[in-house]
């Protein structure tokens, strides 16, 4: 397989983003290789209830 | 042939934890980013009780991404990527906003929340 790309007129008016968060990315321009990873853990061990006097164990 | 990015205005408001605003070209770009977030009803912290060693989400592998290569040929009729203007509140995590060109970009982040309640919240 082979890929070809002609770029032509491109313009953009107005970019308005609340938020880019754990490896995002706005990219205006050329890129060979991107490669975002990430990784979000709540569990529900995650949410404690009770007296916080003994410190936290870990997790097996 | 590279092309050219041409910003008018650009407003950010923060960047946080290990991420990038940038304009001009880059060759590589590796942010990496580790949180663990832990909040408490009764703010008792202790110095050295959480070290990110102790969580196995901070030290898994990540799977691996397979990918083919492809040949490419570009034609630059209109060597421009014109852009008015870019708001953006928060660019955080090993984030990144990038005006310009990049050869290769690979960002990693790990996130852990633990909430830690001394009455059930839910009763």
């Amino acid at each position: 397989m082979e890929l070809n790309v002609i770029n032509r007129e491109l313009s953009v008016g107005d970019i308005r983003i609340m938020g880019i968060s754990t490896s995002s990315l706005l990219l205006v321009g050329d890129s060979d290789v991107i490669n975002c990873q990430s990784m979000f853990d709540t569990p529900p061990e995650s949410l404690i209830i009770g007296t916080p006097l003994v410190p936290l164990g870990t997790e097996s | 042939m590279d092309r050219i990015s041409v910003v008018q205005s650009i407003d950010i408001v923060s960047v946080t934890s290990s991420s990038i605003v940038q304009a001009g070209d880059t060759n590589i770009l590796t942010p990496v980013s580790k949180a663990l977030a832990v909040q408490r009803q009764e703010s008792t912290y202790d110095i050295n009780e959480h070290r990110l060693d102790m969580y196995p989400i901070f030290s898994i592998p990540f799977p691996p991404l397979s990918y083919e290569c492809i040949p490419v040929k570009t034609v630059q009729e209109v060597p421009a990527i014109q852009v008015n203007s870019i708001n953006i509140i928060g660019v955080a995590a090993s984030s990144a906003v990038r005006i310009g060109k990049t050869d290769f970009i690979s960002s990693e982040t790990r996130v852990k929340h633990i909430r830690h309640f001394t009455v059930n919240p839910y009763e």
